[in-house]
């Protein structure tokens, strides 16, 4: 045995037990916040081994899973998004639609739900486009994206509505950007990936290529005519003008006028903030509004975007996720309309900056009525193995941790609020302890226990599941749908009055990175059985109040039946 | 969690109990992947000189450099801990610690800085780093101090000026923070970063047109100044692949040492070499280092490259490719001219030209947020071009290439300056005076613009104009001759005669033989 294997094969068998201990000692004192559950609902993974990967770009992008009740019967399904393992591209992967069973069980029902689309899968978004009470799908892949109808009977049918796209889809959202009353389409492009184009590290050995090597693309905006199909408006809407890396887009009002606006996550240059004209144009007003750059004015590779009222002072703030070496930054919305990075006192950046995190979501896991913060991580460029890889030689020097951060609850209601974080991965070891590839993560209550579960997808086409076991029972929470027009009013804001707080959520299914989550806006109240009212903003700027309600149930708002104000 | 991962890892090397006679030497994981040879050879050496020396700090710091400078951070981290033990009041282990670590785990790298900054409270560069981690854990105002004592170390570095104000900012305080940032603009014009800021600053104090002009600026790709930190080339200067001698060598570049630039990219120089930017640094430095025909030799390879290479063409945008042509033509322009071959230099400096109009600008898709680069490096053209039809005498060539020039950059005073000369030497005296008003304006104490417009106000006849122009000459200069001549001749053409005297004097002080301020004293004094 030479020097090089012995000390690491030494190394490698001491890791692991010391590893093992750390996380035993964890275990033995504290109950787990997160429980992986995906065997044991059905969730089974098809491929045994994934192959090595060849350095093509979009083997390390992932891919995404959307949350939805795509048969109504009032319980999350899940979708999956997939694509061809490297080196076998020929080999089909069709996305796979999973339906909730009466028993909490998912049944696999791609085949007879016809929605197992074979493409080179990337992100989903989910949403009811023709406003008759069912969920509709689109797909973006790398190569022309798909959108699937719900016919209402547990299938959908691929059509052609005018939403081609023929660039590297990543996220795509839904949203009524013209206030028409029917959800118009924003779907991110990356970039002009060339298979032939190779690249290596400064130690010479091959590895995947900066995105900035390739060209970037536009994004693309399709307009809801309200017949059933789309109309390409990026060229008119203002989008053309300005090509970006788009990874992931969220759609809602990030300036206050009531007008739902585009924010798109672009990697490794500026962010793109879309802000709507109310005339169907958009101006790119990112840099004015703070939400371009880091605190230190430099771009970012930015993946993931997390939307949710920090600070509850009723308006959105923001969370993205980032490369190695770069924190994921937290912007907060401040009072003259712009953002401002507050990542440096949210006491997370010297824990997250060792990772490439991807999918990210603001919730509040424990119900104690702040919101706090999951990702997954997974590199892009390699690099040295963590203790605990254990997917394969090549993707070992990829794999990452996942990280909880639970929300300390100080300084509320002020944007330079001292607002902090703890990390509390250790304390959800299903979650964290995995090192992997993860990306696309979607969230709700999947279980229907009153506090919001994780679903998470791999570079390996691997689901997980994550249940949450961590609200103590004193902790109450609420779920509220809010339904426009037959269908979730995406954008809205749904804002909580009680005797001691405001708490504020948004109908924002399309956030994270290439994922879907559910529209129904969790609160956790902690120790507040009783909300006093409940006030929503709807997505064509009116306003409603309605009758507050106990806790611990789930209630639908729908527009209309509210007292206007 | 991460902590955990990486302080176990690096206990584990550090603390792995070697066999007996063998030193625990930290692997990079993927060292099996590597394919150039030199790298893997200067691995062996490197890690040879560790087994032999096991004790000596510095062949510990010298292995963990060639880590590092491959980006293997992990392995380069263990072994400047191991340096570090070895020699723990050495500071430079203590800073690479602090400084590779910054980024990875912020608290950490605090304390090997401040250890560091107990050894050497001089080095700028750590003060710097320090303050980063202390930024990333929230620790502002502890920030804020190194940042001032990095300022007053090194006070033309624009980083404190420009933390300062972000950390100002991000505590609300605006107005502190456009001051510190402006500071920083005036450092470093280029740094987009606080563009990226003062555009936000701009916003928040509703100056909306300053915050357009400040993102506009923050789109453009940010141009550092390059901070002074010697100790960093020990990193760079271990580097052995081919990425690593690019980047030394731009980086000689930058710092205006061509030659040793030269000898970094000759190691990448073969016929096999198709990265085209390797090829135009190799050629400008050569350039610059006056060897014109091997500089020729590379320019018209890479003009070679561009043009039918299709693995090179493959690798830009069209207007890319297009536009390093143009700047690889204006090199070859530069030695035509610089040999003597000023025709050769006239022709490639209009092909240049030619093509940048017919494939840059109005290639489409053209990257606008490259509009203002293009600008500039477009009148450099029209002014290279300029001086060579100057040269052989085609001046009112000369005028129109100049005039081009400042179509594109109408404030550049050095053009007006230069197109000013050349009416001057046609004696268009009418035409020059706007331009020499300019650059008065720009630059006041500029000796020959002033005593020229001086000269344009006495043939004009404004006699009082151009005492003024000439007495702002003197004050420049006190012993130019000239000046007082004209001062005396124009005080006598307003009947001064005694400031006519005065002024002639000077002049004789100066050039006691000077015949003509000899009669014109004689004549003033019969006057007088």
């Amino acid at each position: 045995m030479s020097d090089n294997t012995f000390l690491t094969t030494l190394c490698a068998v001491t890791l692991t037990v010391v590893g093992l201990l750390v996380w035993t000692g964890r275990a033995e004192t504290e109950a787990p916040l997160f429980s992986e559950v995906t065997a044991e609902l059905g969730l089974s993974q098809t491929e045994t081994t994934w192959p090595p990967g060849t350095h093509a770009l979009p083997e390390i992008m992932g891919s995404g899973v959307a949350l939805l009740d795509y048969d109504q019967d009032s319980d999350l399904d899940i979708l999956h998004i997939r694509y061809p393992p490297p080196r076998k591209r020929n080999s089909p992967a069709p996305n796979r639609l999973f339906q909730q069973q009466p028993d909490g069980s998912f049944v696999d029902v791609t085949e007879a739900s016809g929605i197992g689309h074979t493409g080179y899968g990337q992100g989903v978004a989910v949403g009811d486009v023709d406003n008759d009470g069912d969920l509709d799908v689109y797909v973006t892949n790398y190569g022309p994206d798909v959108f699937h109808r719900n016919n209402g009977d547990g299938t959908f049918t691929q059509e052609d509505i005018g939403v081609s796209n023929d660039g590297w889809g990543t996220s795509a959202t839904f949203g009524d950007y013209d206030r028409d009353g029917d959800l118009d389409l924003y779907v991110t492009n990356y970039v002009r990936f060339d298979p032939e184009t190779t690249c290596r590290g400064k130690h010479s050995a091959p590895d995947y290529c900066h995105p900035s090597v390739f060209e970037a693309t536009t994004d693309r905006l399709f307009r809801n005519t309200g017949d059933g199909t789309f109309t390409d408006v990026t060229q008119q809407a203002g989008i053309a003008g300005m090509p970006g890396r788009g990874l992931g887009v969220v759609c809602l009002d990030l300036t206050g006028d009531g007008w739902a606006d585009f924010y798109v996550a672009n990697d490794g240059e500026a962010n793109h903030l879309w802000v709507n004209q109310t005339d169907g144009t958009f101006t790119e007003e990112a840099i004015l509004r703070g939400l371009a750059f880091n605190a230190y004015g430099q771009p970012e590779a930015s993946m993931g975007i997390a939307v949710g009222d920090v600070n509850t002072d009723t308006r959105p703030d923001l969370f993205i996720t980032h490369l190695f070496s770069e924190t994921n930054t937290l912007y907060i919305a401040a009072n003259d309309s712009g953002f401002i990075d507050m990542t440096e006192v949210a006491g997370f950046a010297g824990i997250d900056l060792p990772f490439t995190g991807f999918g990210c979501g603001f919730l509040d896991f424990d119900n104690d009525s702040d919101l706090d913060i999951a990702l997954v991580n997974g590199r892009v460029k390699r690099d040295d193995i963590l203790e605990g890889a254990d997917i394969g030689e090549f993707w070992n020097f990829y794999a990452e941790p996942n990280l909880l951060f639970q929300n300390n609850r100080t300084g509320f209601g002020n944007a330079a609020g001292n607002f902090t974080f703890t990390d509390v991965s250790t304390r959800a070891p299903d979650f964290t302890r995995r090192v992997e590839v993860s990306r696309g993560t979607a969230f709700g209550d999947i279980d229907k226990d009153g506090d919001i579960d994780m679903v998470v997808g791999s570079h390996d086409n691997r689901l997980r599941l994550f249940r949450n076991d961590a609200p103590p029972p004193e902790h109450h929470y609420l779920f509220v749908r809010s339904i426009t027009d037959n269908r979730d009013a995406y954008g809205a804001q749904v804002t909580l009055r009680t005797e001691s707080r405001t708490l504020t959520g948004y109908v924002l299914p399309g956030t994270s990175y290439l994922s879907s989550s559910d529209p129904i806006v969790h609160f956790g109240l902690g120790s507040i059985d009783k909300i006093e009212a409940i006030e929503v903003r709807w997505q064509d700027g009116s306003r409603e109040t309605f009758q507050g309600t106990p806790a611990n149930r789930r209630i639908t708002v729908s527009q209309g039946e509210g007292v206007p104000f | 969690m991460k902590k955990i991962s990486v302080l176990l890892l690096l206990l584990l090397i550090d603390g792995l109990a070697p066999a007996k006679g063998e030193v625990a030497i930290p692997q990079p994981a993927d060292l099996g992947l590597v394919e150039e040879k030199r790298l893997l050879k200067a691995v062996e050496t490197a890690q040879k000189a560790v087994r032999n020396s096991p004790e000596d700090a510095e062949v510990w710091g010298q292995l963990g450099h060639l880590y590092l400078s491959h980006r293997w951070e992990v392995p380069a981290i263990a072994c400047y801990r191991r340096a570090n033990t070895l020699a723990p009041d050495e500071f430079r282990w203590l800073y690479f610690l602090g400084r590779l670590m910054a980024r990875r785990e912020p608290a950490a790298a605090a304390k090997y800085l401040n250890r560091a900054l107990t050894l050497n409270d001089t080095y700028a560069p750590a003060h710097l780093y320090l303050a980063s981690a202390l930024r990333i854990l929230g620790k502002f105002d502890a920030a804020r101090q190194h940042l001032e004592n990095a300022k007053d170390l090194q006070p033309d570095n624009p980083f404190s000026e420009l933390w300062i104000g972000e950390i100002a900012f991000a505590q609300r305080q605006v107005k502190l923070a456009r001051t510190h940032l402006e500071n920083a603009l005036r450092l470093n014009p280029d740094q987009s970063e606080a563009h990226a800021l003062m555009a936000q600053v701009a916003t928040v104090l509703g100056d909306k047109e300053t915050a357009k002009k400040h993102a506009q600026a923050a789109r453009q790709p940010s141009r550092y100044s390059t901070l002074y930190d010697p100790l960093w080339w020990d990193v760079l200067r271990a580097g052995v692949t081919a990425p690593l001698h690019a980047e030394r060598g731009r980086r000689y570049m930058a710092a205006g040492n061509y030659a040793d630039a030269v000898t970094e990219f000759e190691v990448l120089i073969s016929r096999t070499q198709k990265d085209i930017d390797v090829w135009l640094d190799y050629g400008v430095s050569l350039l610059h280092i006056k060897k014109y025909l091997q500089a020729l030799a590379a320019l018209e390879h890479a003009q070679t490259l561009l043009r039918s290479d299709e693995e090179v063409r493959k690798q830009k945008k069209p207007d890319e490719i297009a536009y390093l042509q143009v700047q690889t033509y204006n090199h070859m322009a530069q030695i035509y001219y610089e040999t003597g071959q000023t025709d050769a230099a006239i022709l490639t400096g209009q092909k240049a030209i030619q093509l940048f109009h017919n494939s840059v600008r109005n290639a489409h898709g053209s990257d606008k947020a490259r509009d203002s680069e293009y600008t500039t490096f477009l009148a450099n053209v029209h002014a290279n071009l300029a001086t060579a039809y100057e040269d052989i005498g085609q001046l009112e060539q000369t005028i129109a290439q100049y005039q081009k020039a400042l179509q594109l950059l109408p404030t550049k005073s050095a053009l007006h300056r230069d197109l000013a000369g050349v009416y001057w030497k046609m004696r268009r005296y009418t035409e020059a005076e706007p331009h020499y008003k300019r650059v008065v304006t720009d630059d006041t104490t500029d000796v020959q613009a002033v005593y020229r417009l001086g000269l344009i106000f006495l043939t004009k006849g404004d006699y009082k104009e151009a005492i003024a122009r000439f007495e702002k000459v003197i004050e420049l200069d006190a012993s130019h001759v000239r000046a007082y001549e004209a001062v005396g001749i124009a005080s006598k053409e307003i009947g001064d005669i005694p400031a006519a005297i005065g002024a002639f004097e000077e002049v004789l002080k100066l050039e006691p033989d000077n015949k003509n301020a000899s009669e014109m004293l004689k004549q003033l004094r019969e006057k007088k």
